[in-house]
């Protein structure tokens, strides 16, 4: 029997014993005992652990107990757990218990949760947009994939749970003291919506725990995945994204190796860099993409954003204080395998601009670093899974590569009581997040009282947010200027694994691309590129962009991969018990509670 | 084996073409190969991408074992012939698998009724076998104990429909004959001097000297509208679920008894029937739905549901895998599901190939040949008479069109 006293949870890894703190997830667990790989590819064999830390990849799938292939840096460790090497095939023989995947087991007793707004996203504009609905009174179900809310901005440590999953712990009830307690907000998390739906009578969303979700107007606040351009080692273990190695910091104070490089483009490698030198990490340097004149001029241009600027100032102080030099102009070209398969070398080699705006890396040699990680990060992609289940219009802001939900000045979308906010309609960072679900739960609250009155009444004013959201958005287009061009596509060589889940290498989407293939959706059929557990999140966006190098053809044209994704994996028994009993929404609301508050 | 060379597309049309073949899809693209490997001028237009309506969107299926005994079961048999031809020339493979189906019924009722379809498919030259009990877990051993019995076709197989289609996208471009434009979309025609004609294309004209052949498969109806003619077609659509890869937990193509009776239906409610079957990615394919929903492509959360329920109760180990993907396709489908190949009653100088219903994939070949008999005259290997797009043409078929 384990001891629920014991300090440290104890498991076992292919077998051997070992422990983990308290709340560990399993991939900090492994972590924290030196461990960085802990699944097989399928055809190539190849080692593979944390890559992107937040359930956006699939790569660091994982077998725990009866559990076949799930994600370990979404899957809290269990003292007792037996945690063994993923071949990367799920189980047909043994059902896996509920919520193996997702967590805490699902009430099932009966009917659909219920409320006014449903709020998808548990991060700065999904909080924003439920503490904004409820302060105009209306009920609201806030889902969430993780265990705690806060998102990747506001992550919290699980080192302050007292016992049992709290969501809304101490960080966030201070930032939203009005959440905390509300009798009409009703919180489920550690389980995704994997099926969303509007009809006349509302909208109705389908967690993966089999519960189901009714409300009158829906908030899509599912925020962003990284952007991570490939190069040849891309694939070793120790190479995750910023944001993972910034997520497993946050939330479970391990960090992903002792010797690292932060590398790639983009404002958040010196806010990750900081932070993890700050831990107590040797961060041997930061590589940017961009040479200095342009990092230059984007200061410039934050003089114009004291608070920015005084966060920037921060974080460069702090890598100034440790000694971490930044190489601008340079991108990490290769990264090598040591003796345990594990990440140990990294070769940086400067770029030189090309005749397009973008950058090349233009020397063989480069510059050797020993290390036990990278952490990489070339920008985010918005999460538009759930966007594309519901048909919304998509836009594409300018300077950014990548197309959001399309909006309008309440946060509005094509689809009448589906309204949207955060980086889902537009990579523009934590603070325009926070403001937009701010008037998009305001918004939601209007259509729900079906008053007229264009916020809903009550809470605070939405001008002022207005006003600031204007400024956020400003400063947001200034830095897409200033990143938009740097993602090294030249450092992709035939050897090159692109879709990791399904061991696809470059030689075969170009050999597609050679064959003719126009669309996303052809080189994914000869390929089967983006085919695999993570259905191409983390491959589509970077065949969209060899493809637009290599064809000269727009996003438009190349297409994505599917036309209405599964939002999130789910088991066929889930799936066999969705049906609908009734349409969306067409339950009487007017009669008894308005909010569920279904029992925990 | 032959390695082929990559084919090119243009985007130009050529000035015209003996035949010009509407849709490289299964069909259009096997019967430009067959044209053009013996010698034909041919020229192949696309609007969108080679496989992307149809072909891309179902599991890829050479069945035996679903067609009622006549001309149908014909056709599907000497197409079979052919996919193991081809199979066998394919460098790069299209990944044919003779996996076997296995029809299973629920109860002793619907296994009467099987054995009945087997005896006369016997009649007709399949292999069958019967399988009860213990028999039947040896076989498929994971499948339910509930089950009354199935019926096992060793010659049902499959095929990667993107591959098949790529491979004979090379063997059509192999020899120089074929010219392939993307991005022309058929408009409609008009006569030329000395009794040719030009067919109109969102690119342009291109002469035609003997056919145009209307491949577009569930848009045939529309394009032999466009060519002043009329075929009864409707887009009969299905849902397949798609599950992460697991161990094998079947080697065949596994589906209920009533899927024969769902394909034959003329309900234009939805039906559903389970099909289950693994593939060499190792994930599972789950089907199958019919239904008339015009284009839409949103799945319908009570059919995803369905085939998931059904695919469970076949299979009760599926209930803890995860499903990764649903999609939906279009069948194109005449009201008596059966193809329509041969020349229209109509307009003269258009050849139809399509109505395949759920089974293009594997008519594919044995449309193609049929077609290359009724441009050279020549006997065709399968009696095409009751393919004939002219039997649509009476007043009272026309009724019951979908």
């Amino acid at each position: 029997m384990p001891d629920a006293r014991a300090p440290m949870l104890r498991f076992t890894f292919d077998g051997r014993p070992l422990d983990a703190p308290r709340g560990a997830s399993v991939a900090s667990a492994l972590m924290a005992n030196g461990i960085s790989s802990w699944r097989r590819t399928r055809s190539l064999g190849a080692a593979r652990g944390l890559l992107c830390g937040i359930g956006s990849c699939f790569d660091c799938l994982v077998d725990v107990g009866d559990a076949h292939a799930v994600r370990a840096c979404l899957t809290p460790l269990q003292d007792g757990d037996a945690v063994r090497t993923s071949a990367s095939l799920g189980s047909s023989a043994i059902p896996p218990p509920h919520g193996a995947s997702s967590g805490p087991r699902s009430s099932e007793d009966g009917g659909p949760l219920r409320g006014d707004v449903l709020v998808i996203g548990g991060g700065p504009a999904g909080l924003s947009a439920a503490d904004a609905a409820v302060a105009r009174g209306v009920s609201v179900v806030l889902v969430d994939n993780a265990h705690r809310l806060g998102g990747q901005l506001l992550r919290q440590p699980s080192s302050d749970e007292a016992g049992g999953v709290a969501p809304l712990g101490p960080r966030l009830t201070a930032r939203y003291p009005r959440l905390a307690g509300a009798p009409a907000l009703f919180v489920a998390t550690g389980s995704a919506v994997w099926q969303l739906r509007t009809g006349p009578h509302g909208v109705a969303g389908w967690l993966e725990d089999g519960r189901r979700v009714e409300a009158t107007a829906v908030v899509l606040a599912p925020g962003a995945t990284e952007l991570v351009a490939p190069f040849p080692g891309w694939d070793l273990p120790g190479v995750v994204t910023a944001g993972g190695a910034q997520a497993l910091l946050s939330a479970h104070d391990q960090l992903v190796g002792r010797r690292l490089l932060v590398a790639g483009s983009g404002p958040l490698l010196f806010a990750v860099a900081a932070h993890l030198a700050d831990a107590g990490a040797d961060v041997l340097g930061v590589v940017e993409a961009l040479p200095a004149r342009r990092l230059v001029a984007m200061m410039a241009a934050l003089a114009r954003y004291p608070m920015k600027a005084a966060e920037a100032a921060t974080y460069i102080a702090s890598l100034g204080q440790k000694g971490v030099g930044v190489r601008t102009g340079s991108v990490l070209a290769r990264c090598e395998p040591g003796r345990r398969g594990a990440v140990s070398r990294a070769v940086v080699v400067p770029t030189a601009q090309d005749g397009h705006g973008g950058f090349r890396p233009w020397a063989r040699r480069g510059r050797v670093y020993d290390v036990d990680a990278v952490c990489i990060s070339f920008g985010f992609v918005p999460r538009l899974e759930l966007a594309r289940q519901l048909g919304l219009d998509e836009a594409r802001l300018p300077d950014q590569q990548f197309s959001a939900v399309a909006c309008d000045g309440t946060q509005a979308t094509s689809v009448a009581g589906v309204f949207a906010a955060g980086e889902v309609t537009g990579i523009a960072g934590g603070e325009a997040a926070a403001l937009e679900g701010a008037v998009a739960g305001a918004s939601a609250a209007a259509y729900c009282k079906g008053d007229g009155s264009r916020w809903g009444g009550g809470g605070e004013p939405v001008a002022p947010t207005e006003r600031k959201l204007l400024q956020a958005r400003r400063f947001a287009g200034r830095l897409a200027r200033v990143y938009r061009t740097a993602v090294p596509l030249e450092l992709i060589t035939d050897e090159t694994v692109i879709c990791r889940c399904e061991d696809v290498r470059a030689d075969a989407i170009f050999a597609a691309l050679a064959a003719g293939a126009a669309t996303a959706r052809e080189v994914r059929n000869v390929t089967r590129c983006g085919m695999g557990y993570c259905q191409g999140r983390t491959c589509g966006p970077l065949v969209q962009l060899v493809m637009k190098a290599a064809r000269g053809s727009s996003m438009l044209q190349i297409g994505d991969f599917q036309k209405r994704p599964v939002v999130s994996p789910v088991t066929l028994e889930v799936v066999a018990r969705s049906a609908l009993p009734e349409r969306p929404g067409e339950a009487d609301r007017q009669d008894g509670e308005p909010c569920a508050r279904a029992p925990k | 084996m032959t390695d082929l060379a990559v084919p090119r597309w243009c985007d130009e049309l050529p000035a015209g073409a003996d035949v010009v073949v509407v849709g490289a899809g299964i069909v259009g693209t096997a019967v430009a190969a067959r044209l053009a490997t013996a010698g034909a001028d041919v020229c192949l237009l696309e609007r969108s991408a080679p496989a992307a309506g149809t072909s891309s969107s179902g599991e890829g299926n050479l069945l035996v074992s679903d067609k009622l005994p006549g001309a149908e079961l014909a056709l599907a048999m000497r197409s079979l012939a052919l996919w193991q031809e081809l199979d066998a020339e394919a460098a790069h493979g299209i990944e044919l698998e003779r996996k076997g189906g296995l029809v299973v019924a629920r109860d002793a009722a619907q296994l009467a009724a099987l054995y009945d379809l087997a005896a006369a498919q016997e009649g007709a030259g399949v292999s069958v076998q019967r399988l009860e009990g213990a028999d039947l877990a040896d076989v498929e051993p994971h499948l339910s104990a509930q089950l009354a019995g199935a019926l096992f076709y060793e010659d049902d197989a499959q095929v990667q429909p993107m591959l098949a289609v790529a491979h004979q996208l090379a063997r059509a471009a192999a020899n120089g004959c074929c010219c392939m434009v993307r991005g022309a979309e058929a408009r409609g025609w008009h006569d030329l001097p000395r009794g040719t004609r030009a067919l109109e294309t969102t690119l342009g004209s291109l002469r035609v000297g003997t056919a145009v052949v209307n491949a577009a498969g569930p848009w045939a109806g529309e394009l032999a509208a466009r060519l002043g003619s009329d075929l009864p077609l409707a887009p009969r659509r299905g849902h397949v679920l798609v599950t992460e890869p697991v161990p094998v937990i079947t080697a065949h193509k596994v589906y209920e008894a009533d899927y024969v009776g769902s394909i034959h239906s003329a309900d234009e409610g939805w039906r559903c029937s389970s099909v289950v079957e693994s593939t060499q990615s190792g994930t599972m394919l789950l089907g199958s739905s019919r239904e008339l929903a015009g284009w839409s492509t949103l799945p319908i959360p009570e059919i995803v549901a369905t085939i998931a329920a059904r695919a469970i109760s076949l299979f009760p180990g599926l209930a803890g895998v995860r499903l990764l993907r649903t999609y939906v396709g279009f069948r194109p489908a005449t009201p008596d599901r059966l193809p329509a190949i041969g020349w229209d009653a109509r307009v003269p100088g258009l050849l139809h190939a399509t109505g395949h219903e759920g089974a293009g994939i594997g008519l594919s070949l044995a449309t193609a040949e049929a077609l290359q008999c009724l441009l050279e005259k020549t006997t065709p290997p399968v009696e095409l008479e009751p393919f004939d797009p002219a039997r649509f043409s009476s007043a009272e078929e026309r009724v019951t069109r979908a």
